[in-house]
């Protein structure tokens, strides 16, 4: 019995143009291609295309000097971000010391209207919080913070 | 004789593992193995050089973000793809709210010869301005698909990936890829063919 005829659809040009058809599938389109000028032309015209197209992607390539300014733009921003929450700790700190500091300086010359210190919130990942109440005349507490997370202490 | 050692260039996996670990140095050489892919992507994506570099950019900032969201299921190239797209998904988004006012040259002028290019030799200045010009005008013909159809479109044609890898980095089936591949490639070939770039013979 003949076998019957491979007909070559769109769908299987371009499936072989594209590298999509492996053994003996591909023995059979090439025959079939040989034999047929309509369809090698349809297959020709797939290759202009994607000439043409892949014109726009060498256009949009970066050149050397701009591919490195993009490099370093990314490794800016990238440092950037990662100094941020450290950055963010330090500031919450720095405020928290000096409001202790404050109290500390300024405390002894006012008489003290109430004994209630409301901390309403520390922005830092790992902080240790201590009163230290040593028994003095003033009576003064030392608020004691560290932020484990950045090694500092206040 | 002693075997001249051959060192093999990291794999992906390798570079991903230690740039979580922290290396920048790690994560440089990624970016030096895939920008010029990923220039290439974003470029025929948005069709507007000047925001090219910014996207790039972008791009790579994300990757960076949400390395530990990479699980190497799939490679690394489709993954970093799929960021990219979403990348000029999102200025796409913000263009058109911007440019509502600011209406495009109507396409009809097109064909009236002013972007008409003549074929120059291959090399010298006046060839690459000549190829410049043409890639120019296929831009123009890739902004007539979908975002969808460009997508399949660029990322066979330019990327250079396999249906298996299209469909990866879109969502969607084999089918749909080459329906859709099948689709964006005639309709390019049919605009350029009335902008006289491509002649009826292909």
């Amino acid at each position: 019995m003949a076998d019957r005829k491979f007909e070559l659809t769109e769908e299987i040009i371009q499936r072989y143009y594209d590298g999509e058809v492996h053994g003996q599938e591909r023995s059979k389109i090439e025959e079939a291609l040989a034999a047929d000028p309509a369809s090698e032309k349809k297959l020709a015209r797939y290759g202009r295309v994607s000439e043409l197209i892949q014109l726009v992607g060498e256009a949009s390539e970066a050149d050397e000097f701009t591919a490195r300014r993009n490099w370093e733009e990314i490794s800016a921003r990238l440092e950037k971000k990662q100094s941020k929450i450290p950055r963010r700790a330090a500031y919450w700190l720095s405020l928290a010391a000096a409001a202790v500091l404050l109290l500390f300086f300024i405390g002894p010359f006012e008489k003290a209207q109430s004994n209630e210190l409301v901390i309403e919130s520390i922005d830092c990942t790992y902080a240790s919080f201590m009163l230290i109440q040593p028994e003095t005349e003033t009576g003064h507490t030392i608020i004691w913070l560290s932020d484990s997370d950045n090694n500092v202490n206040q | 004789m002693p075997e001249a050692k051959v060192q093999q260039p990291e794999e992906d996996e390798q570079l991903v593992s230690q740039a979580l670990a922290g290396s920048q140095n790690a994560f440089r050489k990624l970016y030096d193995r895939y920008q010029k892919k990923i220039c290439g992507l974003v470029g025929s994506m948005i069709n507007s050089p000047e925001d090219t570099g910014d996207i790039v950019q972008e791009v790579f900032i994300r990757a960076f973000g949400s390395l530990d969201s990479f699980k190497g299921a799939s490679s690394f190239y489709t993954w970093l793809y799929r960021i990219a797209l979403n990348a000029t998904t999102d200025f796409r988004r913000k263009q058109a709210r911007r440019s509502q006012s600011v209406p495009e040259q109507p396409l009809s002028e097109i064909g009236r010869g002013e972007l008409q290019v003549a074929a120059p030799g291959e090399e010298g200045p006046e060839g690459q301005l000549y190829r410049k010009e043409l890639a120019a005008l296929v831009s123009k013909a890739l902004g007539t698909l979908s975002k969808e159809h460009r997508e399949v479109m660029v990322l066979r044609e330019i990327n250079g990936l396999s249906y298996a890898e299209i469909a990866e980095v879109t969502g969607v089936t084999i089918g749909t890829v080459m329906s859709r591949l099948h689709y964006a490639r005639k309709k390019v070939a049919e605009t350029l063919q009335s902008w006289k770039v491509l002649d009826q013979e292909g």
